[in-house]
């Protein structure tokens, strides 16, 4: 007998799948639900079911992760996903291992994915065939998930995370700062100073440390104490006394630009 | 020769370069000398080259032309002036009783200008010399070609004046259309109903329509609450705070049923401050956020919860939820996006008296608090 796991963060669209698949496949048995992706990796593992039925979005583990541990192992089950994101749905998907069923589900799109997962149950180990796995890991790739063992993966993770928050103690309460809306660091003796359109805020994190943690494509160092944010960048101009300084978007006061760094400025 | 048309013009202002001092009244008198000197040396050369005034040696002829043109220059700069004064509306009107006046007044400046300065170099009593009968005679051909010109030049400046005021005010009014049309724009976008959000709520109701039709129908009821509130909000530049809460109760409400145990909500807002104008669409994407950001990421759901208090003139509203937080970087893009348009929102529709803050919460979490100055005119 065939079995199926389901697996999907919404209650009641859990039990309609359940519903509906009972009249487009009285005989197939559903062995196992999951609210989240974690809970539905660890049924799979135990139960190994034929088939999931995975929606994308769901906390823990979104179904598209779930779906490439899934065909990293020998024999995974056939993948049908369910979801309303329509702009998942590829052309590519209609491969004959698995499907993609849009939200709501309608019964004569169901009835014609259980028809084709019929066909491919009957025939002998289609899921471990090269083509099949390299037809999914495409699929996930177009999707923008990382394959392993993909020549892209490596060449696209970076080395760590830029900085996207910033905490800074304010008072009794931790304000968070994206690091967009910086408009400049200042070093500040053992902190830092940050400065964003209203105010300034004072981080634990000294300079050096902090430098390592930026995009330095979107941070530019203009000074040794000084880091300023290149979109604020509003643009510069010399004082009489030769010196360059950066105007700022956003802020009144302009920033002295060190001998140094003078050369970041010299296209502009 | 000299007058100031509007309230600060000067005739030398007809050059684009002279109007590159801001107006003043000194700017004003070092012009008039500038101008009078001006036409007294092309009147010398003139002169010179025709060989009129021959008779008289070049020095004297240069002192007496530049004396008379800058006499003149300075009479007629006092009188508009005073015209000005005593008649400011009728000035800006630029009726025909002003431009009679003006031609008098400018008429006789000219006529004291050519007499005055020519009696005292011949060492008559200026005053017996205009009293003379006839003396005044041969200077009115002179005092009218003066009038012409100095009118010309005044009706030029005064047209350029209105032409630059037409197109300051129009310039204005475009920056202003710009400021309104971003921001509808970015109103617009923030009134946008996610397809995801939509699809996922329409595929819960038709879940509920066989086996509970009452929570579909209270579900269909909510949503239409919800597209309504968002497609007005769209539209208004005002709208309640009581309104855009009831949007936010109709967004949760819809989420608790789709998440069911996953999600739990309040909003605390006391009746008065229900009442109070505010901006649409400034609290819906804050809530979206905690959902989005906080709340469906994390496996066993939480709570969120709306708060609303005013002290000191400002309005405090504050999303709280206890979700998995901004640490990680965001599950889904453009969470970033939508808060910047939101400052940008802030900052178009209240400048710097409005500020959004997002705020770590103990033990796990988000509060994005958004500060409001009350009472907005």
């Amino acid at each position: 007998m065939t079995t199926a796991l389901l697996a999907d963060d919404e209650p009641h669209l859990l039990t309609y799948l359940e519903e509906q698949l009972a009249s487009a496949w009285p005989e197939l048995k559903i062995i196992g639900r999951a609210p989240n992706g974690i809970e539905a990796l660890r049924l799979i593992d135990e139960l190994a079911p034929d088939v999931v039925f995975l929606d994308i979005q769901m906390p823990g583990l979104n179904g598209l992760e779930l779906a490439r541990r899934l065909c990293s192992g020998d024999s995974g089950p056939r993948v049908v996903f369910t979801t309303a994101h329509e702009q998942y749905a590829l052309q590519a998907f209609d491969s004959e291992a698995f499907d993609y069923l849009l939200k709501p589900i309608r019964l004569e799109r169901l009835q014609r994915t259980v028809e084709r997962l019929k066909e491919a149950l009957a025939a002998p180990a289609p899921s471990t065939t090269p083509e099949t796995t390299a037809q999914l890991a495409a699929m996930l790739r177009q999707l923008g998930v990382p394959v392993p063992g993909a020549p892209a993966d490596a060449a696209a993770a970076p080395a760590a995370a830029p900085l996207q928050w910033i905490r800074a103690a304010q008072g009794q309460e931790t304000r968070l700062i994206a690091v967009d809306e910086v408009i400049y660091f200042q070093s500040n003796d053992k902190y830092t100073s940050v400065f964003i359109a209203d105010g300034e805020h004072l981080i634990r994190t000294p300079m050096r440390q902090l430098r390592e943690q930026l995009d330095a494509q979107q941070f530019w160092q203009i000074h040794r104490g000084v880091i300023v944010a290149a979109r604020h960048v509003a643009g510069t101009r010399t004082d009489f006394r030769g010196r360059l300084l950066v105007k700022l978007k956003g802020r009144k006061e302009e920033l002295v630009v060190s001998r140094n760094y003078v050369d970041l400025f010299r296209q502009m | 020769m000299t007058r100031n048309p509007g309230r600060t013009a000067h005739p030398l202002d007809m050059f684009a370069p002279f109007r590159r001092w801001a107006p003043s009244t000194r700017r004003n008198l070092v012009y008039t000398a500038l101008w009078s000197s001006l036409i007294g040396l092309a009147l010398t050369a003139f002169f010179i080259l025709t060989g009129a005034r021959s008779s008289v040696p070049v020095p004297k002829l240069l002192g007496l032309t530049l004396l008379t043109s800058n006499t003149i220059g300075f009479l007629i700069h006092g009188a508009l002036a005073v015209l000005r004064w005593a008649a400011p509306a009728a000035t800006a009107r630029r009726s025909w009783a002003m431009r009679a006046c003006q031609v008098l007044l400018i008429e006789c400046c000219a006529v004291l200008g050519f007499t005055v300065p020519d009696a005292l170099l011949r060492g008559v009593d200026p005053i017996s010399a205009l009293l003379r009968d006839g003396a005044l005679a041969p200077m009115l051909p002179m005092g009218l070609i003066v009038t012409a010109l100095t009118m010309v030049v005044l009706a030029t400046n005064e047209r350029r004046l209105v032409r630059e005021n037409a197109a300051a005010l129009q310039q204005q009014q475009i920056a202003e259309a710009g400021q309104l049309l971003a921001e509808a724009r970015l109103r617009t976008l923030q009134a946008q109903i996610e397809p995801h959000f939509l699809y996922n709520t329409l595929a819960n109701v038709v879940s509920l329509i066989g086996s509970e039709p009452d929570k579909a129908k209270h579900m269909l009821e909510r949503l239409i609450d919800f597209l309504r509130a968002s497609l007005s909000a769209s539209r208004a530049e005002r709208a309640t705070l009581g309104a855009e809460l009831d949007l936010a109760a109709a967004y949760l409400d819809l989420l608790a049923v789709r998440m069911g145990a996953r999600l739990r909500w309040r909003i605390e807002a006391d009746e008065a401050s229900r009442a109070l104008p505010i901006a649409p669409m400034l609290i819906q994407p804050l809530v979206e956020n905690a959902i989005m950001h906080g709340l469906e990421p994390k496996v066993d759901g939480g709570e969120i919860v709306v708060r609303v208090s005013s002290a000191g003139g400002v309005l405090r509203i504050e999303v709280s939820d206890d979700g998995v937080g901004l640490g990680a970087s965001s599950p889904r893009p453009g969470g970033g996006v939508g808060l910047t348009n939101l400052r940008e929102r802030l900052r178009s529709l209240h400048g710097l008296g409005a500020q959004l803050q997002l705020l770590e919460n103990q033990p796990a979490g988000v509060t994005s608090r958004l500060l409001l100055p009350l009472d907005p005119a």
